[in-house]
């Protein structure tokens, strides 16, 4: 049985504006998505989502462009 | 367990002039190896044969990513080097072992690809487009 419950990421549209290509570090703020650390690289995202108190984020990284995907 | 799908930005086209954002079967995963552990976005992919990530994540788990036996793999537009480790995926509280690649050549676009081997070999996998669902089940 699974045992924890899924962390709804919904529109992301607005949340990712300003951050294309770089790494964010993603966390539930009152019900919210939101951003608690970016950065260029993993390391750095994850560095300042723990200068947020955010221990555990979900890391992505923010599309470079916004276009179509054919994968 | 159900995953919505996540809306992600999309600049308007020719032929789809007025999309501004598409609908991406996305969802959150943990990878583990060892005593470390990430969580991430991966796409679901029915048209991948294997997982993948980009190398920077197994760095951050500390895996000698170079280390791994290697394959070639070829996109629709693009090819990369991918080495294989053996991790544990964590998807919405279900864990399994598997074997999936890093590859330094998908730093730039998107942060995970959940395929064939080692993700639809567990689980069932339904895609519900017009209700945003995606239902995933463990394969019996």
């Amino acid at each position: 049985m699974s045992m924890k419950s899924t962390f709804i990421l919904g529109d992301m549209s607005k949340v990712l504006k300003g951050f294309e290509g770089k790494w964010v570090a993603l966390s539930m703020k009152d019900g919210q998505i939101v951003i608690s650390g970016s950065g260029v690289s993993i390391k750095e995202a994850v560095e300042k989502a723990h200068e947020h108190k955010v221990d555990d984020p979900i890391l992505m990284k923010a599309p470079e462009e916004s276009c179509a995907y054919i994968i | 367990m159900k995953f919505a799908y996540s809306r992600f930005p999309c600049n308007p086209t020719e032929p789809f002039p007025n999309q501004h954002s598409v609908l991406r079967p996305v969802i959150d995963i943990a990878i583990i190896y060892k005593d470390q552990r990430i969580r991430v976005v991966a796409l679901v992919d029915s048209g991948a044969d294997w997982c993948l990530f980009p190398a920077s994540i197994g760095e951050q788990l500390k895996i000698p990513v170079d280390q791994g036996k290697k394959i070639q793999f070829r996109g629709v537009t693009a090819t990369g080097m991918a080495y294989f480790h053996e991790v544990t995926l964590e998807v919405g509280g279900w864990r399994h072992d598997c074997i999936v690649g890093f590859s330094s050549d998908l730093d730039a676009s998107v942060t995970g690809v959940l395929g064939h081997n080692g993700f639809f070999d567990h689980y069932e996998v339904n895609f519900n487009f017009k209700k945003e669902l995606i239902e995933i089940k463990q394969s019996i």
